[in-house]
């Protein structure tokens, strides 16, 4: 380091702070309030924890019923063999169905014939009116 | 033993035991560094004081729930950093162009006093800000290689290969007067 650097170096380190600022920052301290030690409040904390934690168990919930078992749920091989088995009703005796008679038919129903035939001239010159609207 | 002859990790375990005697070595012990580090930063007399009793106070918040992962000193340099560059950005424009001020020091000390800082401040102003930080705290404010990477947040090669650079750059503006 050069000459010029070391001068100003021991210059730079002579400087001190003023006599009055170390009780000016100690009357600004007094008025801080005191110190409080930094181990009451992990005392503190460890102690609320510890208070919990011998709590805990009387307020612990009865424990609950055990839940049933879920059904499980059948394979598909299983579920196949069901399908499988045919319904346990008994199927109809051959002569039993031979014995029963069929239902009757519906009748016919019976058309008497009317005194006065009706006419077809209503409906023939209606036609004929339909033809030649067509042809218009 | 004394509260002088413990090590700043001791200090910090006490005053996390509740010893307030503790923190006020921690404050005796650092409170020269931080504030040359303010000095140079701020360019102010009063805000590198008020720059030094914002940083102890949040330390005193602060150091209870220190994890030790660093040393001490680079968790106050941290947050020295942040400090001041909080208060440059609220600084109003006018206030840079005035005269740094103490109203509780004579001009004279005060001319002696900060006058290494202001000069400090015109050799680093033309590097990089990281190379910056880097010379401010391995040159001049002499911490081991390792202690200024965990504060820079880097590895230690990364702080070797830009102290090289910077001192490299130092060189060339002063005409090959600064050298490794």
């Amino acid at each position: 380091m050069s000459d010029d650097i070391n001068e100003l170096r021991r210059d730079y380190r002579a400087i001190e702070a003023p006599a009055h600022l170390a009780r000016r920052i100690d009357s600004k301290l007094a008025t801080q309030g005191p110190v409080r030690n930094a181990i009451w409040p992990v005392v503190a904390t460890a102690a609320a924890c510890v208070a919990l934690l011998v709590t805990l168990p009387l307020w612990r919930e009865p424990p609950a019923e055990p839940q049933a078992a879920m059904p499980r749920t059948p394979s598909l091989s299983v579920l196949s063999r069901v399908a499988a088995v045919r319904p346990t009703v008994a199927a109809p005796n051959l002569n039993r169905l031979r014995s029963v008679s069929p239902p009757a038919p519906p009748r016919r129903p019976t058309l008497r014939p009317s005194a006065t035939p009706p006419s077809n001239d209503d409906l023939e010159s209606h036609r004929m009116e339909e033809i030649s609207h067509d042809y218009v | 033993m004394h509260v002088d002859e413990q090590s700043d990790t001791e200090l910090v375990r006490r005053f996390q035991r509740g010893d307030q005697a503790a923190f006020h070595a921690l404050v005796q012990r650092f409170q020269d560094p931080v504030y040359r580090l303010a000095a140079v930063w701020l360019d102010d007399a009063q805000q590198a004081d008020d720059a030094v009793q914002e940083v102890f106070l949040r330390s005193f918040r602060g150091l209870r729930g220190f994890r030790f992962r660093s040393a001490p000193f680079t968790w106050l340099y941290r947050m020295t950093k942040n400090v001041c560059f909080e208060i440059n950005r609220k600084r109003r424009p006018e206030a840079l162009e005035h005269e740094p001020r103490d109203t509780a020091a004579g001009p004279e000390h005060l001319a002696t006093r900060l006058d290494a800082a202001r000069r400090v401040r015109e050799l680093v102003s033309g590097l990089p800000a990281r190379q910056r930080e880097v010379v401010l705290l391995r040159i001049f404010e002499d911490l081991s290689v390792r202690d200024t990477a965990r504060a820079m947040g880097c590895r230690e090669g990364t702080v070797k290969a830009l102290l090289h650079k910077a001192m490299n750059k130092l060189q060339a503006m002063t005409g090959g007067k600064a050298e490794l």
